[in-house]
């Protein structure tokens, strides 16, 4: 009788799910969807995120606009649809972007110590001595508002974290009987350092990256909101519930939508975070 | 006194990050591609217009020299002029500054009431429907964006409940309360996740120390083992979780306080921004790092009292 | 005095374990970690419990307070009478009555056993709810000095983390008896100290049961330990009592080959090269115990039968109980 043996790589596939605790599983299956809906966005609403209507303005909720339109009539559930891709791009790359250079310098900190590790250190002191999002501001106010400035301003400043996770993980590492062995045995300390003690300590901050995937699309949604980040008419949803402000007592769904999209996004994210941490034997250091 | 030499020790180690903090806070005027008296007057500034104005900031001299005196200002507590509200900075800041702090405390204070409770169940029946519950609400609170729970609160309780005031900031203490409700609620809720996460791990951890199990032996209540014991302990790397989120804290304050129009310090930066009041930003960015950095020292202090062994290094 | 069997004696002893079942249910199974104890002890009196680490000592001592974590620990069967009381059959708040007050017990690691944000004296008298705060401290104070604690009056407002191991254990006995106990359940408390250390905090434990007239129940990985203070010893292997016997005949006439092979690891009992001659082999996994004695694969005298048939514990001797089906086998063969 012939066996019919599943490919090795479906039941790796199937093992490795067998162990995703619930929370994984719930996270990713929400972020999935997002992203789905994100790149079939011109499939899933007949409407146009720019095109505006003027005869069709503030409608609520109904069955052609099932989030309403906005003060010029655009359809809210199209723009909520094409803002995914604007919100998941910008809170992607203003997290790991920066999360792979900023655990390399920590973790070359953190292994050859000395006057880099302390220069190092002593930059991450004074970027954490402002807040987040006032460092941001203020680059903003020398380069302007938009959202390139806004990537510059985030790669100058974000890595930080990064940097402080890998470094202190590093300073175990690096006494641990493997390295020692690796260096020992004359391997290239470049190998030593990426090859064998990288692997080691980029679980913390990969479990970091999912809680500062959430904050970093409040930072951006925020500045959009405050007019400093993604400029109108893009369907940006920190931008979208801005330009639903001043309508909110007469047409809350402006407004409320976008927002709850970005809940929506941010618990999904959470939940990756929090299943990540079980699964890579993390402590809870998701929002540390 | 081993105190007073870890409260100058930690002063002298803020010593290197001021004149860091200091020097981009001064760059931000020079880095500004193009010139910035051009850009704050929108391009319209005559020649002898901006001869003056350059003179005003001290932009003719060397750079070292416009450093030193800038330092030297801030000292004593001169921030320089703003260009578009023709006033001290000193003065714009500082009447925008108490209120800020009183938004900022009594936010804190709302975030602990809130993150306590849920934190202490949550750790208690540990891995239980009540417990997941908690922990998912949480990750759903800390996704909220402030901007959006401030819209929404000022619809519901200020607009359509008519219970609070969704601006303004009142005269006597307890007005500021009443005024301040809905904006601290929202920098509570955004706050607050981040304390529970925190607290529920640390307590648990603390839970599993062998001294607890002694505590327990001796025959002491419950009660009295999650206060004396667990909470005081756990409350020692909630306070390092805070000490690094402050940061967090003032940037969703930033946000909340320009939704409620509130005449505090965010609500300043984002319009000096708007007007591009180099002065006013600058003055700004330096009062945020040295309250980022108060507070951190603050932080530290309340560990040093909970836990002595600290003095011991 | 005669050296008979306490669990025959007319007068009920003051603690009493009969059966007792102590599982702990994990994913991966459930193990027993107490497999079907059974002891008794009077008061005045001490009783050694000998083992290996994870032969179900430590649980033991914690199943007596109730301290078993639930979950994954459970207490599933058996009899714990103290002073005539079930205490299985208590509920926590009367629980928490017996523990300290009649009931108190020190603990292994007494670095790790004090809380590092409260001063150590605070620590001792927490017990003491109803006396004033200058009456906790002028008690503290006594207790710590009974405890053979020099200058207690600075030292009760010190912290942990000034003390050094031996004194911290020396508080931690005078935090024990702080309540009075009539009975003192000592898990290992010379084990993480330095062997100096050692001889004066059981010698402190000595003292205070002739003083107080308590029984101690003394937990120990170490025979030679056991053999200095313990009246009676009781060799627990794998969850359950091996062999029980009192001190001096445990020592000359052991009546299980596990027992023999403990006295083998005692230091002066060394091979002719000199080592120390540990027991062979591992301690079994007891998630994969089979029906038979749990120290058959390990025992040099075993035979099929041992492999498949369940073995108890039976009074060979007057006082003297051992669970191996050929104890006439000892001595000849080993």
């Amino acid at each position: 009788m012939a066996a019919v043996a599943p490919a090795p790589l479906a039941q790796a596939v199937r093992a490795e799910l067998g162990k995703w605790p619930s929370s994984l599983r719930i996270g990713s299956s929400i972020l999935a969807v997002i992203v789905l809906a994100g790149i079939f966005a011109p499939w899933l609403t007949p409407y146009d995120p720019f095109a505006q209507d003027l005869t069709q303005f503030l409608l609520p909720p109904s069955w052609a606009h099932p989030f309403g339109t906005d003060m010029v009539g655009r359809d809210v559930l199209a723009r909520v649809l094409y803002g995914i891709r604007i919100d998941l791009e910008i809170g992607f790359l203003t997290t790991y972007v920066p999360m792979t250079y900023g655990v390399m310098l920590g973790a070359l900190a953190g292994y050859f110590g000395g006057y880099f590790d302390s220069v190092l250190m002593r930059l991450l002191d004074i970027a954490v001595a402002f807040p987040f999002l006032v460092l941001i501001i203020v680059i903003i106010a020398i380069l302007g508002p938009g959202i390139h400035n806004i990537y510059i301003a985030v790669f100058l400043v974000a890595w930080t974290m990064y940097a402080r996770l890998a470094r202190a993980e590093m300073l175990v590492e690096r006494g641990k009987d493997y390295v020692l062995a690796a260096r020992t045995l004359g391997y290239p300390t470049s190998r030593v350092i990426f090859r064998h003690a990288l692997p080691n300590i980029i679980n913390s901050s990969i479990v970091f990256s999912m809680a500062d995937f959430v904050l970093n699309i409040l930072l951006v949604s925020g500045l959009s909101f405050l007019g400093l980040g993604v400029q109108p008419p893009l369907p940006e949803w920190g931008a979208m519930v801005a330009e639903g402000r001043d309508f909110i007592f007469d047409a809350w769904w402006i407004s409320t939508l976008p927002g709850l999209a970005i809940v929506i996004t941010g618990a999904g994210l959470s939940l990756i975070g929090d299943g990540l941490a079980h699964r890579l034997g993390q402590r809870q250091r998701s929002l540390l | 006194m081993p105190i007073i030499e870890y409260i100058i020790g930690r002063l002298l180690q803020m010593l290197p990050v001021l004149i860091g903090v200091s020097l981009i806070a001064f760059l931000a005027i020079h880095l500004v591609p193009g010139d910035p008296v051009q850009i704050m007057m929108h391009g319209r500034a005559t020649p002898a217009v901006l001869e003056a104005a350059h003179k005003e900031l001290g932009l003719d001299r060397p750079l070292p020299v416009q450093y030193l005196r800038f330092v030297g200002g801030a000292i004593v507590g001169d921030l320089g002029t703003s260009i578009v509200q023709k006033a001290p900075v000193h003065d714009i800041i500082g009447e925008r500054l108490g209120p800020s702090i009183f938004l900022l405390a009594y936010s804190a204070v709302l975030a602990v009431l809130m993150a306590l409770p849920l934190a202490v169940v949550s750790a208690l029946h540990a891995e239980r429907p009540v417990d997941h519950a908690i922990r998912l609400a949480s990750m759903v609170g800390f996704a909220m964006p402030p901007f959006w729970v401030g819209l929404l609160l000022m619809l519901f309780f200020g607009v359509t409940l008519s219970w609070f005031p969704v601006s303004g900031y009142g005269r006597t203490f307890v007005e500021h309360l009443w005024h301040l409700f809905l904006p601290s609620t929202t920098i509570a809720l955004f706050l607050a996740p981040m304390l529970v996460q925190s607290l529920r791990s640390a307590m648990l951890d603390v839970m599993t120390a062998d001294y607890i199990e002694v505590a327990r032996a001796k025959g002491l209540s419950r009660r009295r083992i999650l206060f004396k014991h667990v909470l005081r302990n756990a409350l020692i790397p909630v306070i390092t979780v805070l000490a690094v989120n402050i940061g967090w804290l003032l940037s969703g304050a930033v946000v909340v306080e320009y939704v409620f129009a509130f005449p505090g310090l965010g609500s300043l930066l984002v319009r000096a921004v708007g007007f591009r009041d180099y002065p006013v930003i600058q003055g700004l960015a330096l009062v945020f790092a040295v309250l980022v950095m108060v507070i951190n020292l603050l932080a530290d202090l309340s560990y040093m009292l909970i836990d002595r062994r600290v003095l011991r290094e | 005095m005669a050296e008979g069997p306490p669990a025959r004696k007319p007068a009920a002893p003051l603690l009493a374990v009969d059966g007792l079942v102590t599982e702990f249910r994990l994913p991966s199974g459930t193990i027993r970690a107490n497999n079907g104890v059974s002891l008794s002890l009077e008061a005045g009196r001490t009783l050694g419990i000998v083992g290996e680490s994870g032969s179900g000592k430590s649980v033991l001592c914690r199943a007596l307070l109730k301290l078993i974590p639930s979950p994954p620990g459970f207490i599933s069967a058996g009899e714990v009478r103290f002073d005539g009381r079930d205490l299985l059959r208590l509920d926590e708040e009367e629980m928490r009555r017996i523990r300290g007050r009649q009931i108190a017990m020190i603990f292994q690691n007494p670095m790790s056993g004090f809380n590092p944000v409260w001063p150590v004296g605070n620590q001792i008298v927490e017990g003491l709810h109803d006396l004033s705060a200058s009456a906790a401290r002028a008690r503290g104070i006594e207790l710590m000095r009974l405890a053979g604690i020099p200058s207690p009056e600075q030292r009760f407002h010190e912290y942990p983390h000034q003390w050094s191991g031996g004194m911290l254990q020396r508080a931690m006995i005078a935090m024990a008896m702080a309540g009075e106990p009539r009975l003192l359940l000592a898990d290992e408390p010379t084990t993480a100290l330095d062997v100096t250390i050692q001889d004066q905090i059981l010698a402190l434990l000595v003292e205070l049961q002739e003083r107080t007239g308590m029984a101690l129940l003394l937990v120990s990985h170490d025979m030679a330990v056991v053999a200095e203070t313990c009246d009676e010893v009781a060799v627990m292997y794998a969850g359950r009592i091996v062999e029980l016997a009192p001190t001096r005949e445990l020592f000359e006439q052991p009546l299980h080959p596990y027992t023999v092979g403990l006295l083998g690891s005692l230091p002066h009992r060394r091979t002719s090269d000199g080592r120390l001659r540990p027991v062979r082999g591992q301690p079994p996994e007891l998630l994969q115990l089979g029906p038979g004695c749990p120290f058959a694969e390990r025992c040099p005298v075993a035979s099929d039968d041992c492999r498949s048939t369940p073995v108890a514990l039976r009074t060979l001797k007057p006082g003297h109980a051992s669970a191996c089906l050929h104890p006439e086998r000892i001595g000849t063969a080993i």
